[in-house]
């Protein structure tokens, strides 16, 4: 495994989900650049590129976002939405990361167009296993853009 | 690691079971041994096939040493020819609701009613399938989903696709498994197939760091076997990658099939 940066969206208004979740990435990878938002506008902000997200050099475009379902303002459901009627954001990966195991929620997000949906768990090892797969997978997409970059 | 036969074996009275195949041999194995082993136990077995792959089933039970005579004279077989059945189910290219209700409802309440416990085989859905009528396959899993939500009766599906197959694959056989609640695998060396191409094309220790990650996902619909649940977590996460470890696991698979 190279040291290709990459960077992940969190977006997550639980402080302590926040924590945990960076931690995580810190003992996962180094190269990781995480950004995070705290409800579904700021996201939607972060993602277009506007208000106080304008500067891309200081905001760079994520290569993986994960996202929780239950968001203050806009839900991670209309998030999603919201990602997918982009045509520039239609190849983005989008991970939720819900605290709901409930086969409902579940659907209605790949419905909605997810690309995968993980159960937040509370067990330090088992969410560093799936955070560094998360990691690693950003990683690869972003070599993926590089290499096919001009 | 599942085989076909195994998973068959462990899954239980509520599950709608599907599996995609790519060889009739494969699917006589399979759906030959979810049958016998109901009349095995002494259930009563409804099987919905066509002529071709009912030939081959009546092979298979005879393997397992049923006496077809007998459970066809005791009414512990009940078969239907899978077209016919599906065509008197039909109309404007979509399964009708009170047809099929009126059709398979007292077939099924005729077996449950014998007692000694109910199964099922089915392969209109796929009928429909290969017909590219996508959304009337999908409206009959439905309809059976209803009929069996209030009976203890499991029903297998089979589909002639594969997980291997081309990326516009992809979304039907999702919309196929959100139908049901498990899915039975293909083959069973697809496993050590995939898992070798994933580690051929991504290194191994990058498979390693992503097989917890992909553990983890969870599907919407039919709980997924390792292989499979690999192949959809790179379709849906990592496209450009997914088509390089699935023409690898192809290959793999192709050279081990192949005669010595």
């Amino acid at each position: 495994m190279n040291g290709q940066a990459f960077i992940i969206l969190l977006v997550e208004d639980d402080l302590n989900d926040q924590e945990l979740f960076k931690y995580a990435v810190g003992k996962s990878d180094t190269t990781a650049r995480l950004a995070v938002a705290c409800d579904g506008e700021e996201a939607i902000a972060y993602l277009a590129g506007t208000g106080v997200f304008a500067e891309r050099e200081r905001h760079p475009f994520p290569d993986l976002v994960v996202l929780d379902l239950n968001l203050p303002k806009v839900s991670g459901i209309d998030v999603v939405r919201w990602i997918r009627a982009q045509p520039a954001l239609k190849a983005l990966p989008v991970t939720i990361l819900s605290s709901s195991a409930e086969t409902t929620d579940v659907e209605t997000a790949y419905a909605a167009g997810a690309n995968s949906y993980l159960v937040k768990s509370s067990e330090l090892g088992i969410l560093t296993g799936i955070v560094r797969g998360l990691c690693e997978q950003a990683r690869i997409r972003a070599e993926f853009r590089g290499a096919e970059a001009p | 690691m599942p085989n076909p036969i195994e998973a068959v074996n462990a899954s239980g009275r509520h599950d709608h079971l599907v599996q995609f195949y790519s060889s009739p041999e494969t699917l006589a194995e399979t759906a030959g041994h979810f049958i016998s082993e109901g009349l095995r136990k002494g259930e009563t077995v409804v099987v919905i096939a066509t002529p071709g792959h009912s030939v081959q089933f009546d092979a298979a039970m005879a393997a397992a040493g049923i006496d077809l005579a007998a459970v066809r004279a005791n009414g512990r077989l009940v078969e239907f020819d899978a077209r016919r059945t599906l065509d008197s189910l039909m109309s404007e290219g979509q399964p009708v609701w009170h047809r099929f209700q009126s059709t398979i409802g007292p077939v099924l309440d005729k077996a449950v009613a014998r007692g000694g416990g109910v199964r099922a085989y089915g392969e209109m859905v796929d009928i429909l399938w290969q017909a590219g009528n996508l959304s009337a396959a999908i409206r009959l899993e439905g309809y059976w989903n209803q009929i069996l939500a209030k009976r203890r009766v499991p029903l297998f599906c089979a589909y002639r696709a594969s997980v291997l197959g081309e990326a516009s694959n992809h979304s039907p056989l999702q919309n196929i498994l959100i139908m049901h609640t498990q899915l039975i695998p293909g083959r069973g060396d697809l496993e050590a197939a995939v898992n070798r191409a994933i580690e051929e094309d991504l290194g191994v220790e990058r498979a390693s760091v992503l097989r917890p990650l992909i553990a983890a996902t969870q599907t919407a619909g039919a709980k997924l076997p390792w292989a499979e649940a690999a192949v959809f977590w790179l379709k849906n996460n990592l496209p450009d990658r997914a088509e390089r470890v699935i023409g690898r696991a192809r290959v793999i698979l192709g050279a081990e099939s192949a005669p010595a």
